[in-house]
């Protein structure tokens, strides 16, 4: 015989009812072991023992009882039906394979009668300690096996607090679909309708068929969020008593309840689609346990409703159709031709096509940007000589001239910011500025800005909010003309002998002697003034002045890069694939 | 020459002339993201540097950076939802040696320091980059060192730190001795002795996720491979 460890007496909570501990338990798993009592040591450790199952056979009185032993019994041994039996004095049975202490607990709860089966078959239990080990209980009455819809059909529906719903169904019979759809409607919930057949659930299914409308009612999200005018449980006042405060897609349980106090319309709690249970009821059976029944059935939905609404298999017909097909509109609701009164509609003959809107300038999102040029006016030009005077920009900068307003600007740019004039970048192709800031709206590209633009290498043109300024690069000079005048005439410097030597020639002659225009030949020929010139330094910057005219800006760019001028020379490169399309 | 060598010639010239993020928009126009987010973080400027890295295919180096450095790591998470951009030209940004996934939990358990979690979630990832990093078959990747890390800096588990690095000495990873004495003089005010570990001493397999050593102890979890580095005051 299999002896508990635990020699102690099972610890009894005052007021919690009996505690069955199961047989053979190991007696390092209890949880309430109470540490301060020292524990004799173990004479040698014992194997730890799994919990045996028994076969037992539970007797209830109540088929609402046995179907809550069987809803545990399932849930235990993870099954998805269990053995009910009928007895013939009216008591049901239900037979599973449990721990024993926990069948003792199952079946207590329902105040029912356990019998465990053993070698010679089934035997009381006395409902604590072991198994029982005696001879068996007298001839057990004879049982008649039932099945579990069986026990859910005499179990009934018991009720169930009411309580909001996330998702109605309703079942109305036709001719009152439409005004409960409006009512749906008027209270801003989403609806909608769906014919479905109700075959009977208990009896064969060759009976009569009945067929009603289900609509399905839910919290439309966008009525919800605009506030409670359109919320269903502000539709029908406020909470009810003891109700806690609906979540916005909820449906009020007060709605639910009136809608229930209707007698043609039957309000159901829709569980997974496959179970319709009456608002307010509930089975002894979980809705997974009946979900789990409705499959094993091969239904797609069972409805379980309180008498007299009834019972029955539902098979949905089309497809669910959305509320607002009912509504009823008015005659000027019809649908009409295009008959040439609506705005977005334009006769054939003398529609348009898009037309292309000016290019303008609009403001840019500020960026750093490189400023090329500067259009100055003529009170500038005064302070251009305070500004550059002596400065290295001065050497290269050079100033076209114009009606007013005049463009500063330089080989690869003047890059730098000046305390006058507007600043300007070039955006391209070739000699196209904009002022900083702004950019060309609407947005073209580097082709439509040549052909728009058809920029000139001999032209730069400067594009303003209101007109477009072209400058003659012909017509350039360099800035420190402004303020660098005339040098003093070269006075050519002979030596004294040189000079009396001239003065007797000329005397014996007759002639003061002068400075020839040009040199003459032994023969008396004029001869060419050779022209030795000194090498500009800067010529080279004339080169990529004259490769950026013509958009050679690689050039250019090698140019001011092997002129340790790095700065231009990315200028230069940056215009180059700005350019590139 | 194409738009996008023009571009990365701009850029190149900017960079001689000292304008740099000048040059980090023309390496961005030439599709060098990468080379463009490495002088944005250069600069300081960690939300365009993120954008780049994960413009060039590397979210999880951006999302780092917002985590770590800019202390912004909700925008850290939003980096790494965005997938990476194909068609990118940085090669570079190809090479990942790591699974990109602990580069990832990385970052995310880095968020999870920033916004407040406590140093215990960092545990299964600062095991997990042991693992890899002692693990010799596994080709070196700085950045899960480094990270790593300066997440544990970041939890103040500076024990978790010295695992790391232990782990980075027992994969053989180059100048990971280095690194350990100069984090250790640097952030614990002490240099620490590693010995070199033996050419001939076999790959010790890396410790499993969860069994760290306790907060204060500095010897790598379940080996003797190096020794535990003595602290010198």
């Amino acid at each position: 015989m299999r002896r508990r460890t635990n020699d102690g007496p099972a610890r009894r909570l005052p007021g919690a009812g009996s505690v069955s501990p199961e047989p053979q338990q190991d007696p390092g798993s209890t949880a309430d072991d109470e540490p301060s009592v020292p524990e004799p040591p173990l004479p040698e450790p014992q194997e730890p023992s799994e919990p045996r199952s028994f076969e037992v056979l539970a007797r209830f009185v109540a088929a609402a009882r046995a179907l809550t032993f069987a809803e545990q019994a399932m849930q235990a041994t993870q099954r998805d039906s269990a053995e009910c039996y009928r007895a013939d004095d009216g008591s049901w049975w239900v037979a599973a394979r449990l721990l024993l202490g926990a069948a003792r607990e199952m079946a207590g709860l329902g105040e029912g009668r356990l019998y465990v089966r053993t070698a010679d078959g089934y035997a009381a239990d006395r409902g604590w300690g072991d198994e029982p080990a005696g001879p068996p209980a007298g001839s057990l009455p004879g049982l008649v096996p039932v099945t579990l819809l069986e026990l859910v059909k005499v179990a009934g529906l018991h009720r169930a607090p009411v309580r909001p719903l996330g998702e109605a169904c309703l079942l109305v019979p036709g001719y009152l679909a439409s005004d409960v759809l409006e009512r749906a409607q008027d209270r801003q919930l989403r609806a909608t309708y769906q014919q479905v057949r109700l075959d009977p659930l208990f009896a064969d299914a060759s009976a009569e068929p009945w067929v009603c409308y289900a609509i399905l009612l839910t919290v439309d999200p966008a009525a919800a969020r605009r506030g409670p005018a359109g919320m269903g449980q502000a539709g029908m006042g406020q909470a009810a008593p003891g109700e806690a405060a609906p979540a916005r897609d909820m449906l009020s349980g007060v709605l639910l309840s009136a809608l229930a106090d209707n007698p043609f319309i039957l309000v159901c709690r829709p569980v997974d689609r496959t179970l319709l249970v009456a608002y307010g009821t509930a089975s002894p059976l979980s809705d997974q346990a009946l979900g789990r029944l409705v499959a094993a059935g091969g239904d797609a939905t069972w409805l379980l409703a309180p008498p007299p609404h009834g019972c029955a298999r539902v098979t949905w017909t089309g497809e669910p159709l959305d509320a607002d097909g009912l509504v009823r509109l008015g005659p000027a609701h019809a649908l009409i031709e295009v008959d040439g009164t609506q705005p977005y509609a334009e006769p054939a003959a003398t529609a348009r096509g898009p037309e292309p809107r000016p290019v303008t300038l609009v403001p840019a999102i500020a960026r750093w940007t490189p400023v090329d040029a500067v259009l100055v006016d003529d009170a500038d030009l005064d302070c251009l000589p305070l500004l550059l005077a002596g400065d290295p920009l001065a050497d290269s900068a050079v100033l076209v001239r114009g009606a007013g307003r005049h463009l500063l600007t330089a080989p690869g740019g003047l890059l730098t910011e000046l305390a006058v004039g507007e600043p300007l970048t070039c955006v391209g192709p070739g000699s196209v500025y904009i002022p900083l800031g702004y950019r060309l709206d609407p947005p073209i590209g580097p082709a439509a800005r040549a052909a728009l633009f058809r920029p000139d290498a001999r032209i730069a043109q400067v594009v303003l909010r209101d007109a477009r300024l072209g400058y003659d690069l012909e017509t350039a000079e360099p800035v420190w003309r402004l303020w660098a005048g005339p040098v003093p005439e070269l006075n050519s410097q002979l030596p004294r002998a040189a000079r009396a030597d001239l003065d007797q020639a000329a005397a014996e002659i007759g002639d003061a002697p002068r400075i020839p225009d040009r040199a003459h030949s032994r023969l008396g020929r004029l001869l060419p003034q050779p022209a030795r010139p000194e090498a500009d330094p800067s010529g080279w910057r004339l080169e990529a002045r004259q490769a950026e005219r013509t958009r050679d800006y690689v050039t250019a760019a090698q140019l001011y890069a092997r002129h340790n001028e790095p700065l231009r020379a990315a200028r230069m490169w940056e215009r180059d694939a700005e350019e590139k399309y | 020459m194409s738009k996008e060598e023009s571009y990365e010639q701009a850029a190149m010239c900017y960079r001689r002339a000292g304008y740099d993020l000048e040059a980090a928009r023309c390496y961005r126009s030439a599709g060098a993201h990468r080379r463009a987010a490495e002088i944005y973080e250069a600069d300081r400027r960690y939300a365009f540097a993120a954008t780049s890295f994960a413009d060039a295919g590397l979210p999880e180096l951006g999302a780092w950076l917002l985590a770590h450095l800019a202390g912004l790591p909700e925008q850290a998470r939003v980096l790494l939802g965005t997938p990476p951009l194909e068609g990118d030209h940085d090669a570079d940004a190809a090479i990942d040696t790591i699974p990109p996934s602990l580069r990832r939990r990385l970052v995310l358990s880095r968020c999870e320091i920033a916004e407040g979690s406590g140093p215990d979630v960092i545990r299964p990832v600062i095991a997990d980059a042991c693992a890899a990093l002692a693990d010799r078959s596994v080709r070196s990747d700085q950045v899960i060192e480094e990270w790593a890390v300066a997440l544990s800096e970041a939890a103040a588990r500076y024990d978790l730190a010295a695992l790391v690095f232990a782990a980075a000495v027992r994969g053989g990873r180059y100048g990971a001795d280095h690194r350990w004495k100069a984090w250790s003089v640097r952030v614990l005010g002490a240099e620490v002795i590693v010995p070199s570990p033996s050419p001939a001493t076999p790959s010790i397999p890396a410790a499993p996720p969860g069994s760290a050593a306790p907060p204060g102890s500095t010897a790598p979890p379940g080996s003797t491979t190096p020794p535990a580095p003595a602290t010198a005051a």
